[in-house]
């Protein structure tokens, strides 16, 4: 915590006012002036004691704040929360300023939320405040000030209170069509199918293969067949779809309506996934504030989706390193993984990126902001397409 | 009033094996006594299985494992009828699930169709396999394990069945002492080989039914009440608690008490066992699982806001 004296201008308080005072207070002494030296000492006292009261007013101020969500959505309210203590005998007064983000504050013209209160001996106060998100990102609340004084408010002395909080706004949900996407067939079998068979769902039935386990033996058509009887059960479906996103292309061309909009449609996008079961990963070439991850790995937990509205709350319109060399280093695109890419425009990155795909025999859609009019017949081969991002986005706006 | 001092003896006997975790024993109790069953959900290599061993071991009962696997069919659990084709009759070959104490290690590993197999025995201590009935051995507990983190090629436990589990548990990472201490502990030896019982299965049913007998008060229900009733209202849940929540949270409240060796509930007893009984039963929210908050922290401030009740008389 670090402390500062912070004058208040008033009369009293001014030096050259107390010397004039003091200068009263001996000529009302040298000629025995009784109602000056009174009013000069009351002066005097009043100051020198207002002055003692604030140096003593920061001891014993415990502080404290919390905000009821630290990740929001666009539009979603969050309430600030600080309370404060006076554990001493000493009233005093408190003026609570706290600087927080403008577009956390669309309300208020100042980015500094303000409040005042005087605290009795051993008196808590809560101050309130209520914010709201207007934009992705990670939009930081504090550190509060603390300005405590004597309550005449002749002096105050600052304490700055070493706790913020980082909001993390992810990007706004939108309602997107319904798409296919291409998947990797091996023999008319689709890649993301497992020789792992789903006990579910029964095809049929056949002869009993010997070396088979004694479980998939179906009794009563045994005992209908008069011979050993078997299930045959369906493989079992597990899609990984990785989601990358070309920050590159949008930096260069500026694009950052764009960009926001495409990661809303890209976190929409991870959401909707994720709800029917899909393995989902992310990567990105872009810049992460706050030195997260650009790779979260494919996989299915429950913090994998916040994981991922995360780091596109947290990526800036800025790009770090070559999409291709970010693939080639960061991760693994093993068998039964399709690509979702995204990127501003249908340009040379987009023809290089289809072969580092085409290389790994990897199917990918792109989602592009300006698709090339003369790559149109180019459009849909057997392991990639390439969509208009406005083809997957219901135009409205849309919490899903 | 039955002499509870058996439970302390059981929870002294797996202390043999297992370092620290004391909370996590009494909570096993808590389920036992109350004729619960438990999910324990935690990473790998904290020593879930070894707990659920330690407290077959100490009650004596018959104690049946089962690994969840994809391709684990309903029957592997239940029991199936073979057909014998000398005789020309069918045959009921007894499943794993007949036995005192069910260890399902990993159990969103397997399909919901054999998750589902577990219902009608967990509830109502019975399997029917082609419309016949076989009751289970009394007393019946499950003690059910899963991973948390990793969810590929798992398939989360359906609602009714996560109802079904009286507690949810966590052991979480030993403290360093209590880790020195595992090291010594089974640098030579396994604790649990030689782990003898402390009790019997006929013993651990009186204590089952002798744990009815105490009392709860007015007050007290009505604060459980209160709780199940505000998870409902709750605006970050999408579905709060079901009256099997209520019942399971006053059972766990007297098996707390019995442990304790009082005879009668208090509101801190409830208080404490809320979360480990209730949070699995809450649905969030779509936004609030998207921001990554457990149900734990919702039902925390749940509980924070309802007023306990005051000491009476």
């Amino acid at each position: 915590m670090q402390a500062q004296d912070r004058g208040v201008p008033t009369i009293f308080v001014i030096p050259l006012i107390q010397l004039f005072v003091g200068l009263f207070l001996f000529i009302a002494l040298l000629h025995s002036e009784r109602n000056l030296t009174i009013w000069a000492l009351l002066v005097l006292g009043m100051a020198s004691g207002a002055k003692l009261w604030t140096r003593i007013s920061l001891s014993g101020i415990k502080c404290h704040s919390a905000v009821d969500k630290q990740k929001v959505f666009p539009g979603e309210k969050l309430t600030l929360r600080i309370s404060t203590e006076n554990n001493k005998f000493l009233p005093v007064w408190l003026q609570m300023n706290v600087p927080v983000d403008r577009s956390l504050a669309p309300s208020s013209p100042e980015t500094t939320l303000t409040k005042e209160s005087s605290l009795l001996w051993y008196q808590r106060a809560h101050f309130e405040w209520e914010l709201a998100a207007q934009r992705r990102g990670v939009h930081q609340i504090g550190p509060p000030h603390i300005l405590t004084g004597d309550l005449f408010a002749f002096f105050s002395k600052e304490k700055k209170i070493e706790e913020f909080h980082q909001i993390i706004v992810y990007p706004r949900l939108v309602s997107l069509k319904s798409f296919s996407m291409p998947r990797r067939d091996f023999f008319g079998v689709p890649g993301a199918k497992s020789p792992v068979q789903d006990p579910i769902y029964i095809l049929g039935t056949r002869d009993y293969q010997h070396g088979q386990p004694a479980k998939y033996i179906h009794w009563k058509a045994s005992a209908r067949h008069h011979r050993l009887q078997e299930k045959i059960f369906e493989p079992t479906e597990q899609e990984k779809i990785l989601i990358v996103v070309d920050v590159e292309q949008f930096a260069r061309n500026k694009a950052e309506e764009e960009f926001e909009h495409t990661l809303e449609i890209i976190a929409s996008l991870a959401v909707r996934l994720d709800k029917k079961g899909y393995a989902v990963g992310l990567v990105t070439n872009g810049v992460v504030v706050g030195e997260g991850p650009t790779i979260v790995p494919i996989t299915r937990n429950v913090k994998q989706l916040p994981a991922i509205l995360e780091v596109l709350a947290r990526l800036r319109m800025e790009s770090k390193r070559d999409l291709i060399d970010t693939l080639r280093r960061g991760l693994e695109l093993s068998w039964g993984i399709s690509c979702v890419h995204f990127s501003y425009e249908e340009n040379e990155a987009v023809v290089g990126l289809k072969e580092y795909f085409k290389h790994r025999k990897t199917p990918v859609t792109f989602f592009v902001c300006r698709p090339r009019p003369t790559l149109g017949k180019d459009r849909s081969k057997a392991w990639y397409k390439i969509h208009r991002l406005d083809d997957i986005c219901i135009k409205e706006a849309v919490r899903e | 009033m039955l002499d509870f001092s058996l439970c302390k003896r059981i929870i002294e006997n797996i202390s043999h094996v297992i370092v620290g975790k004391n909370r996590s024993i009494e909570l096993l109790l808590v389920a036992l006594l109350a004729d619960g069953h438990v999910l324990i959900e935690d990473i790998p290599g904290l020593g879930k299985t070894l707990l659920a061993k330690s407290l077959a071991r100490s009650i004596g009962g018959s104690f049946r494992r089962v690994q969840f696997t994809p391709d684990l069919l309903p029957a592997d659990i239940t029991g199936f009828n073979v057909y014998n084709q000398q005789t020309g009759q069918f045959a009921f070959q007894l499943g794993p699930v007949m036995t005192n104490i069910l260890l399902a290690d990993e159990i969103n590993r397997t399909i919901p169709r054999t998750q589902s197999s577990l219902l009608e025995s967990m509830e109502e201590r019975q399997v029917t396999v082609d419309g016949k009935t076989y009751p289970l051995p009394h007393p019946f507990f499950v003690m059910a394990t899963q991973n948390p983190i990793e969810l590929e090629g798992t398939f989360p436990l359906p609602e009714a069945q996560l109802d079904r589990f009286l507690l949810k548990i966590r052991l979480g990472y030993p403290e360093k002492d209590e880790e020195i201490a595992i090291l010594e502990r089974f640098r030579e030896k396994d604790p649990l080989i030689e782990l003898e019982a402390a009790a019997n299965p006929g013993q651990v049913a009186e204590l089952q039914h002798a744990r009815k007998g105490i009392h709860i008060s007015h007050p007290v229900l009505e604060y459980i009440t209160n709780i199940v009733r505000a998870t409902r209202n709750s605006t970050s849940l999408l579905l709060g608690a079901s009256p099997r929540g209520s019942l399971g949270l006053m059972r766990a409240g007297q098996a707390l008490a019995a442990l304790r060796e009082r005879e009668y509930v208090l509101p801190d007893d409830i208080k404490s066992l809320a979360i480990p009984v209730l949070a699995h039963r809450l649905i969030l929210k779509e936004e609030e699982r998207l921001r990554g908050e457990p149900q734990e922290h919702f039902l925390e401030e749940i509980i924070n806001q309802i007023p306990v009740p005051a000491p009476t008389g």
